[in-house]
Parts: C-alpha cells; sequence; structure tokens
C-alpha cells in the first residue's frame, strides 16, 4: 500500500493533431478529493477517461490504486468507480434495475447485492424513485443514481467529471453533501473535475488548475490564492488621486485608474497596506467616499496563471446547448 | 466462475428493454405477418389448382410457414445488433466497458438476450402459421425452434458486428433494408432450393437463412432438400464463427 491512490507522470494524448494532454503529472493521496479545475477542452474527461482505461495515453505513466492503467487494465477497474460527464444509465431500465444490473456485471452475490442497494438509495435519498424508469427522472436525481452506482461495488477511487454541470443550485449542494458525507464516513479517495471554481473550493483538499492540457498550478484553495499574493483594494474618492505617493508605499505592487473617481490597488498584504493608503489619502487632501477590498478567488488566479477567464458565462450557454440537444434525443 | 451471472444479468436486460419498446416489437413482427398473410394467402389462392402440390407436395402456405418463421428469426435478430449503437450513443456503452467483467461475458449475454427475443417473435408466426397451415407437424417445433436459436445467434452476432463497425443509427437502418431484402429472396424462403438454376443455388447455398428453412421444412412439413444432420452442422459452425469474431471486435471496441 503506498501513500499513493493515483499517480500520472508525463501524460500525453493526441486525437489527430490535436494536442489535448501535452504533459500532464500529478499525485492523489490516499483519502483525499482531489480536483482537476479548468475551463472547457483543457483536457480533464481525456485526463478521467484514460485513469478510467476507456482510452489509451499515447504517451506517459498513470497508476490507480496501485496498477498500471495500461498493463493492467482489469486490475484497475475492479477498484474504482466512475461517474462520467455524460450519463451512462440506462434509461429504460429503473434505477433499481440500474443498480442492480451494475451489481451482477461487477459480480456482487445477490444477497449482497440487495442489501448494498438499499444502502446506497439510502444515502442518495432516492428510495422512493427506486422503481421508476431512469428516463423519467430529473438531471440531478440521474446524477446521485450514477454516484450510487459507481459506490455500489465499494471502489477504493472514485472518479466524478463535472458531477454537476448543467445542474440547478439545488441539486449542486445536494451533491455536494453527498460528496462531503463519503469523505468523512468511507475514507474513499475523489478525483473529481469540474469548471466551477467554487466547487473546486468547497470539495477539494488539493487542486490542479489545468488549462490546454497541462497543469499550470497545484495546491490546497489557500495555497493557489497565494501564488497570486495579493489583494485587491478599491478605493472611490472624489479630487485628485495621489497616485505617485501612493506607488511609493511598502505594500502597494499596481495601480489602476478605473474611471475619474475609482481606484484599484493591487497590494500584497490588504491590513497592513489599508491604514497607510487611507492616510496618504487623508493627507493629499483627495476624499475617500468607500473603500472595498476583495480577496482573491481561484478565478483571478487562473486569469494570473493564463491571462484568460475561466469564462463562466461561456460554459454555462454551451452547457445549456446541450441539455437541449440532451433532451431532444432523450425523449 | 462469478463472472457467469453476467451473462443471464445482461441477457435479462435486453429482455427488459424489448418488452419495454412494444411499439418496435410490433413493428419487427408486421413484416414477415405481412409476407405471411398477404402474399402467402393471396399467391396461394391467385394460384390454385397449377400444381404448386406437385413441385412441394403439400400446400404453398404450408410450405412457406418455415421460410417466413426463419426470416422472422434471423431479420429480428439482424436488427437487435441496432441495441449497441443506441447504448453507444446514449452512454451506457462505456458503463460496460469500464467494468472489470470479461466483454465476452457481456456480449454473450446479449446476444442472447436478443436471440430470445426474437425467438418470442418466431414462435408467435409459428402459431399463426399453425393455425391457417393446419398440416403442419406440430410435435417437431420444439426442435425446429433449437434450428431457429442457432439462426438467431448467426443474426445477432451479425447484426452487432455491423452496428459496432459503422455507430451511425441511419447507417446501420439504411444497410438492414438494403442486405435483408435480397437475403431473405436469395434463399429459399420462398422457392424450393431443388428447382433453383445453379446460377441461383450457389448464393442461396451461402445463406445462413437456407440451412434453417430447410430443417423447418424437414421438420414441419417433411420436405427438404439438404437433411437435418447438414443444416445443423453448416449452422453450428456459422455460429461459432460469427460469436467468436463478434466477440473479438466487441472486446476490442473503443469510444474513441
Ligand atoms: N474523441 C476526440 N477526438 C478529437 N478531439 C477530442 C476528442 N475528445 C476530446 N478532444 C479534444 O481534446 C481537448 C480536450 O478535451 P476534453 O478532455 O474533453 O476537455 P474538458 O473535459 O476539460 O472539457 C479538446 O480540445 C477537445 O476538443
Ligand atoms: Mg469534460
Amino acid at each position: 500500500m503506498t501513500e499513493y491512490s493515483i499517480i500520472v507522470k508525463d501524460l500525453r494524448k493526441k486525437y489527430g493533431d490535436i494536442e489535448a494532454l501535452r504533459g500532464v503529472t500529478f499525485s492523489v493521496r490516499r483519502g483525499e478529493i482531489y480536483g482537476l479545475l479548468g475551463p472547457n477542452g483543457a483536457g480533464k474527461t481525456t485526463t478521467i477517461h484514460i485513469l478510467t482505461t476507456v482510452i489509451r495515453p499515447t504517451s506517459g505513466y498513470a497508476e490507480v490504486a496501485g496498477h498500471d492503467v495500461v498493463k493492467e487494465p482489469d486490475e484497475v477497474r475492479k477498484r474504482i468507480g466512475v461517474v462520467f460527464q455524460d450519463i451512462t444509465l440506462d434509461l429504460n431500465l429503473t434505477v433499481y434495475e440500474n443498480l442492480w444490473l451494475h451489481g451482477k456485471i461487477y459480480g456482487i452475490p445477490s444477497n449482497e447485492l440487495k442489501k448494498r442497494i438499499e444502502e446506497v438509495l439510502d444515502l442518495i435519498e432516492l428510495k422512493d424513485w427506486k422503481n421508476k424508469l431512469v428516463k423519467n427522472l430529473s438531471g440531478g436525481m440521474k446524477r446521485r443514481v450514477e454516484i450510487a452506482r459507481a459506490l455500489l461495488h465499494r471502489p477504493e477511487v472514485l472518479f466524478l467529471d463535472e458531477p454537476t454541470l448543467g445542474l440547478d443550485p439545488n441539486s449542486r449542494m445536494k451533491i455536494w453533501n453527498y460528496i462531503k458525507m463519503l469523505k468523512k464516513e468511507y475514507n474513499i479517495t475523489i478525483l473529481l473535475t469540474t469548471h466551477y471554481m467554487e466547487e473546486a473550493e468547497q470539495l477539494c483538499d488539493r487542486i490542479a488548475i489545468i488549462d490546454r492540457g497541462k497543469i499550470v498550478a497545484e495546491g490546497s484553495p489557500e495555497e493557489l490564492k497565494s501564488i497570486i499574493g495579493r489583494e485587491v483594494i478599491y478605493v472611490k474618492f472624489t479630487g485628485t488621486p495621489p497616485i505617485s505617493i501612493l506607488k511609493t508605499l511598502e505594500h502597494v505592487r499596481d495601480i489602476k485608474l478605473i474611471d475619474k473617481n475609482r481606484i484599484e490597488i493591487t497590494v500584497d498584504n490588504a491590513p497592513k497596506a489599508l491604514p497607510e493608503i487611507i492616510e496618504v489619502f487623508y493627507k493629499t487632501g483627495a476624499q475617500i467616499e468607500e473603500v472595498s477590498y476583495k480577496r482573491p478567488t481561484l478565478n483571478d488566479v487562473f486569469v494570473y496563471l493564463t491571462g484568460r477567464e475561466l469564462r463562466e458565462e461561456e460554459s454555462n450557454f454551451n452547457e445549456h446547448l446541450r441539455m437541449i440537444m440532451r433532451r431532444r434525443y432523450l425523449t | 466462475m462469478r463472472w457467469v451471472s453476467v451473462i443471464g444479468a445482461m441477457a435479462l436486460r435486453q429482455l427488459k428493454r424489448f418488452f419495454r419498446a412494444r411499439a418496435r416489437a410490433l413493428s419487427t413482427i408486421m413484416m414477415p405477418l405481412m409476407w405471411l398473410l398477404l402474399f402467402g394467402i393471396g399467391f396461394s389462392t391467385a394460384f390454385k389448382g397449377i400444381g404448386f402440390r406437385s413441385v412441394i407436395g403439400t400446400s404453398y402456405i404450408s410450405f412457406l410457414v418455415p421460410g417466413i418463421v426463419c426470416m422472422t428469426m434471423f431479420v429480428s435478430s439482424f436488427m437487435s445488433g441496432i441495441s449497441v449503437i443506441w447504448d453507444r450513443q446514449f452512454g451506457f456503452l462505456k458503463e460496460v466497458i469500464v467494468a472489470p467483467a470479461p466483454r465476452t461475458f457481456i456480449i454473450i449475454g446479449r446476444v442472447l438476450g436478443d436471440v430470445t427475443t426474437s425467438l418470442i417473435q418466431a414462435t408467435l408466426i409459428m402459431m399463426i402459421g399453425v393455425a391457417i397451415a393446419q398440416n403442419l407437424a406440430i410435435y417437431n417445433i420444439p426442435i425446429a425452434l433449437l434450428y431457429c436459436l442457432l439462426l438467431g445467434m448467426i443474426g445477432a452476432g451479425l447484426g452487432t458486428m455491423l452496428a459496432l463497425s459503422i455507430n451511425s443509427i441511419e447507417a446501420f437502418q439504411a444497410l438492414v433494408s438494403f442486405i435483408i431484402l435480397p437475403l431473405n429472396f436469395i434463399s429459399n424462403i420462398f422457392y424450393p432450393l431443388n428447382r433453383m438454376p445453379i446460377w441461383f443455388k450457389i448464393p442461396a447455398l451461402l445463406n445462413p437463412i437456407t440451412y434453417a428453412t430447410d430443417a423447418l421444412r424437414i421438420l414441419l412439413i417433411h420436405r427438404g432438400a439438404i437433411g437435418l444432420g447438414p443444416d445443423a452442422l453448416v449452422l453450428i459452425v456459422l455460429a461459432s464463427i460469427v460469436l467468436v469474431a463478434g466477440a473479438y471486435m466487441f472486446r476490442r471496441t473503443s469510444i474513441e
């Protein structure tokens, strides 16, 4: 038993000319929730697919639960549970039948299977729905069934590819709670991907920020934010801002005039910098009307590292399209 | 072997899906029913007394029933291969692909389930045939169904292989209508093998439906051209080849 449940070294994947992964390296500790945070097309799903033995890498090494994903895929398969980005339930079977079929395919003996199905149905609070056809369930419920199914064979490592993609806030909260509970009660190792920064921040012990097939930073949410090492202070004022004097202050790193009476001051230690800034304004006779200050978010970290946004708006739009397409297909 | 239960579970799944899509089941059984009722009865009444009996030794409708039963069996099991494409499009194939169960067992389960649904349809057609033809040797029906089972395995195996290699519902349906019609006509379903010219007989003898139909004729109306033994041999060999090839293809399938 090693300390790590997942070890990934210089993983590369090419689809024709497209380089989906350009040398990805990371390790996930046993019992940890590890997040891959990145925008659409970053390579999250490709990474999950390789680690779950669905596709083979072009080069590089990956090990899950102590087994090489390329050389011993069956050993890996026995030890993992997977919730893919898109629904993989049989829509024409009931919730119970889906779980039962999964149990059979994973070789769980019948009496044991019955017990475990009740157990996971309890966990995801869908007991009353067990005899409903999956196609009649809401998106959030389908997701919950998939999580239940992935846990049925008691995997060592659970993969969740964008577990709350396209769900309403309510369902999202529910799923977050289940994931937190899993960590507390089952001590399972979880690798999840997301492009929602709150999700990564809420759930993950450690996060790797991935962009264009490469990991650009890794650490706990706090560590990642401290990469920026900066906080931003906004001052609304009347009069002439003392820009040249502000620039000389010890903790001030950057100054930007937003419009003629608002200024954005980037500092590396807001609690210390604030009194100094206020004093400078006071001394030069400019009037402060409002002061606010913002801690960096993971999105800021992403912007800082890549020069681009995580682009929630755009991806929300794509998701929306996708949902419409799916709905059309499924009815 | 704990994986053996995978076969039963997958077979049951195919059955459940079949019974939940009754409209589809009804539409696959409509075609052979039309052939049997409209063509069979129409043809034999229109040409009544012209001497069919002297050629085939029985009424045309009795001659036709075994052929239409085999047609039902083959077409329906071949079409069931399409479920692989549905599973790919709706994601369920991924659930199977990440499972540790040997894929050979998964595919065998699928094929068994699909063949069972086809067998149900063929039995229905057989019962209707028995009712209208009246002089069939009913006591041989169980053995006849065994030949149907073999034919179904060939059909389901071929259908699955086609589905695995094209991945598009539209293309599959287009190809099916392109393949099925000639396959039904270049066989002994509608005409006796021993009255065929040689250029027709050779392709008909390459068609698995011919052997099943021949066996069913021997069993049900006591007329055949090949023999129960050779028919069984050909069907068993073909079914084995198709299933091994199908399992090989399914093992290598990916979702890239
Ligand atoms: N099957 C495929 N064929 C070709 N390109 C692909 C395929 N799957 C993914 N890609 C490309 O690889 C890149 C990474 O995709 P993906 O791993 O799905 O990203 P993410 O899950 O982070 O959104 C994207 O540019 C995507 O277009
Ligand atoms: Mg993805």
